[in-house]
């Protein structure tokens, strides 16, 4: 369809370089310190040994955990998802504000096309993008793993985690649709965006520091834990429900506005 | 032949804020009908809810016999749109445009798009955002023509052309309509709406207040004379003239009833110069701007 | 003066948020930290043994979290990104407005100099920026009453504050100077957010290195050590260098601003 084109057309060079960026910074994360730190158990162990193992427990300290591929993948996860949610913010933002920000509205909708094709096309292009990209960073974790996992026994386990980011991603998509349709005006795409992926990334980074299980369902980038999909082979059912809900609302608040609006004239 | 536009009580409230209200429209197809009125009147927000781009509070539209919100998207497809202001998407060519506009009809409008570009004088692969306002425009009346529509809505069309190409626009839209296209034009410039419509419907304040033809309105109105004479002529009168205004050499009235007469009156003048002149519809539908009920 | 006066009730609705944010991160931050600091000590030793990477990905790099006041640098890594980003928005936003609502042909034919406007807004947004860093005390302030923790904090949250606003500054100065010299005032925004980026990603790399050096001068994340707040000192020769980084940011803002082609976006 000639919506969809147009818009992918639009959007995806930057999502082509954002997809770069955290492929690079995964392969370099993973290639380039995963040995050393995997090296540094025994540092810790012998630490450790020093306490009284009541410590190790409070701190819920499991050190197969921490010191596997699924741990270290886990902790540079938090910095994948920024990007991919801040990624996923302009697409979001780009393809569902485009009229409105270059004031051309009366142009697409006087097109003989439903705003429910519009909508449709739009979302279709932006999933399109996002799948793409994820595509490729689920193929490099999954070779990561078996490059770098001291025991790579479990590839269906790292499928899992490096989907994560895919779900994240969608929840930040329906975020920044909604944004997009209901904001006023828009003014500058990567400064919303920017807005949005560290807003999200803060309160996550508050989530890890106060260790609150509450906090997690209002910080989308915990809501499918890879290190939970790396040692339980499944995501936290209640915050995958979360998840879904969340998007779907979303996303189906943003296709009524869109469809039923009114579109002054300018 | 049907109705190409036809609503009935048609009302739009902005919240509490009036748009239009219960606007009966009835335009034939094949027709050039002309919609005006003073500004914040409801002429845009008819249109917009013939096209669908607000919703309708009350009453009925229907275009080609289909009622305008269930059956938007079939009738947009023989609908062209001149909006007023013209904005596109940045960073595109004039043709990127075009083609993508063309890419929403079920035909191949490649030859169209040449031929309305050399009428107007388009340069087609200049970059939209670096052109002047009259080119923009001209983008718009390519991309509202392009794929040869059965109904035109023009709004402001000509705002920002320069005389020679108004009358090109005008050409272009006369041969639509010769084609068999209806056209619907909303304008503030009366002259324009004198020139080539049918009919016009005035709008005012939410509410159609006039429909006519416009030849009816030039019948029943009047001619404005004015001459200057070699000296001062002491009480000029003349049956049939109005609102007869002396200053020195020269005089001025409006004149209704036989030219002849009028003319037999002047020839018994020595005059310096004289002038003749249909009034312009400006001048029939000022009071209606200004609020006045009484006709002209 | 009634353009500074427009300025700032424009850039109040923004304001609100992100303060909100702040408020945010500095009240949930400190009122849970006691119980994170209860076995401060393990936790440093800990974080001691682990490869320098993670800890300096994490942001805990440097810093002593069995106190107090480590614990509190530790939040104000991600208050300072808070603060890069907002700033980065502020010089953008304060540059680039009219060009964006296409309203430069209203504001730039009135009888005032370009370099006129351009410092009612950049001084409006420096308002921000100062209530911004008030706030982070403020807030500050507001939350240690909250929790039961022996000492007098007020010096070091004002150092930090000082040190963000200082940061914040740099941003600023350096956005705006990218959104006065880039023709689409999109792109502008982009570079402004890509920096606040890329100084994030050097402060990791300086943090990982044993001898960084000479990189400080490339991050502003890093101009102010929290090893320096912590102890009460305050690098006043960074506090310079951020100041005249951000004189000179300015300088060719308004340079550029004076000459731009004001046309399409």
């Amino acid at each position: 369809m000639n919506v969809f084109r147009f818009e992918l057309r639009r959007a995806w060079t930057s999502a082509t370089v954002w997809t770069l960026v955290i492929l690079g910074l995964m392969a370099g994360l993973i290639a380039g310190a995963l040995p050393v730190f995997l090296d540094s158990r025994a540092n810790v162990e012998a630490m450790l040994s020093n306490f009284p193992p009541e410590f190790a427990a409070a701190f819920g300290l499991e050190l197969d955990h921490i010191f596997s591929f699924g741990g270290f993948y886990s902790f540079g996860f938090l910095y994948y998802s920024l990007f991919g949610a801040i990624m996923t913010a302009v697409i979001g933002l780009d393809l569902f504000s485009r009229e409105k920000r270059e004031k051309c509205t009366d142009f697409l909708m006087s097109k003989p096309r439903s705003r429910d094709g519009l909508f449709l096309a739009k979302l279709l292009a932006a999933l399109t993008l996002i799948l793409l990209s994820n595509v490729l960073f689920i193929a490099e974790s999954l070779a990561l793993y078996r490059a770098y996992a001291p025991v790579p026994d479990a590839p269906a386990r790292a499928l899992l985690a490096s989907s994560a980011l895919l779900f994240t991603e969608l929840v930040f998509l329906a975020i920044a649709v909604f944004a997009a349709v209901f904001a006023r005006k828009v003014r500058s795409v990567s400064g919303a965006a920017t807005a949005i992926g560290f807003g999200g990334f803060i309160l996550s980074a508050l989530q890890s520091i106060l260790e609150e299980e509450k906090l997690r369902y209002v910080t989308p980038f915990k809501y499918f834990d890879p290190s939970k999909a790396f040692f339980e082979g499944s995501f936290d059912t209640p915050y995958v429900i979360t998840a879904v809900l969340l998007t779907l609302g979303l996303l189906i608040a943003a296709y009524i506005r869109y469809t039923r609006s009114d579109v002054p004239a300018l | 032949m049907g109705y190409a536009i036809q609503t009935s009580k048609l009302t739009k409230y902005y919240g509490k804020a009036r748009g239009i209200i219960d606007v009966d429209l009835a335009v034939e197809e094949g027709e050039l009908f002309g919609f005006i009125g003073p500004n914040g009147a409801g002429k845009s927000t008819t249109i917009r809810t013939l096209l669908g781009l607000i919703r309708k509070t009350g009453g009925e539209a229907s275009i080609f016999g289909m009622d305008c919100e269930k059956d938007k998207v079939k009738i947009l497809e023989q609908v062209g749109y001149l909006p007023g202001e013209v904005f596109y998407y940045d960073n595109m060519r004039a043709i990127d445009l075009l083609r993508y506009s063309a890419s929403f009809y079920k035909k191949d409008c490649t030859g169209r798009i040449r031929e309305l570009a050399d009428a107007l004088s388009l340069d087609l692969n200049k970059k939209i955002e670096d052109m002047s306002l009259g080119n923009k425009k001209k983008v718009g009346i390519v991309q509202g023509l392009l794929h040869s529509p059965r109904l035109i809505i023009l709004d402001e069309p000509t705002s920002g052309l320069d005389p020679l190409m108004q009358r090109t626009f005008f050409d272009l839209i006369r041969r639509e309509n010769e084609r068999g296209a209806t056209v619907l034009f909303s304008s503030h410039i009366l002259g324009e709406v004198q020139r080539i419509c049918d009919r016009v419907a005035i709008i005012k304040e939410g509410r159609i207040v006039d429909l006519k033809r416009i030849e009816d309105l030039r019948k029943n109105s009047y001619k404005k004379v004015s001459f200057t004479t070699a000296a001062p002529v002491s009480d000029f009168t003349l049956s049939g003239a109005a609102k007869i205004v002396q200053d020195g050499n020269q005089t001025s009235f409006l004149y209704s009833g036989d030219v002849n007469a009028l003319f037999a009156r002047l020839a018994g003048l020595q005059l310096v110069n004289a002038d003749v002149s249909e009034p312009e519809l400006e001048e029939i539908f000022l009071h209606y701007y200004e609020g006045g009920e009484e006709k002209a | 003066m009634n353009l500074f006066r427009r300025e700032l009730k424009t850039g109040l609705k923004p304001f609100f948020f992100w303060s909100l944010g702040l408020f945010a991160l500095i009240f949930a931050g400190i009122v849970k930290s006691s119980g994170a600091m209860s076995n401060g000590a393990f936790m440093t030793e800990l974080i001691g043994r682990f490869p320098r990477i993670v800890v300096a990905v994490m942001g805990m790099a440097n810093v002593d979290i069995s106190n107090f006041g480590g614990f509190y640098a530790v939040i104000m890594q991600y208050a300072f990104v808070l603060f890069a980003v907002y700033a980065a928005h502020l010089g953008s936003a304060a540059v680039s407005r009219e060009s964006v609502d296409r309203t430069y042909e209203f504001l730039f034919t009135k009888p005032r100099s370009r370099s006129f406007i351009l410092a009612g807004k950049l001084l409006a947004a420096v308002v921000f920026l100062t209530v911004f860093a008030a706030f982070d005390l403020l807030f500050s302030m507001l939350a240690v009453r909250q929790i039961d923790v022996a000492g007098d904090f007020t010096g070091l949250f004002a150092r930090f504050a000082l040190a963000a606003w200082f940061i914040g500054l740099v941003f600023f100065s350096l956005s705006a100077m990218l959104a006065a010299s880039f023709r689409q005032s999109e792109r502008g925004a982009k570079a402004g957010n890509l920096a606040v980026l890329a100084a994030y990603a050097l402060a990791v790399v300086y943090d990982l290195l044993e001898h960084p050096g000479a990189l400080r001068l490339l991050t502003p994340f890093r101009y102010f050590l929290n090893a320096e707040i912590v102890e009460l000192t305050f690098n006043l020769w960074f506090a310079w260098l951020s100041a005249l980084l951000a004189a000179a940011f300015f300088s060719v803002a308004f340079f550029r601003f004076e000459r731009r082609d004001l046309g399409a976006l």
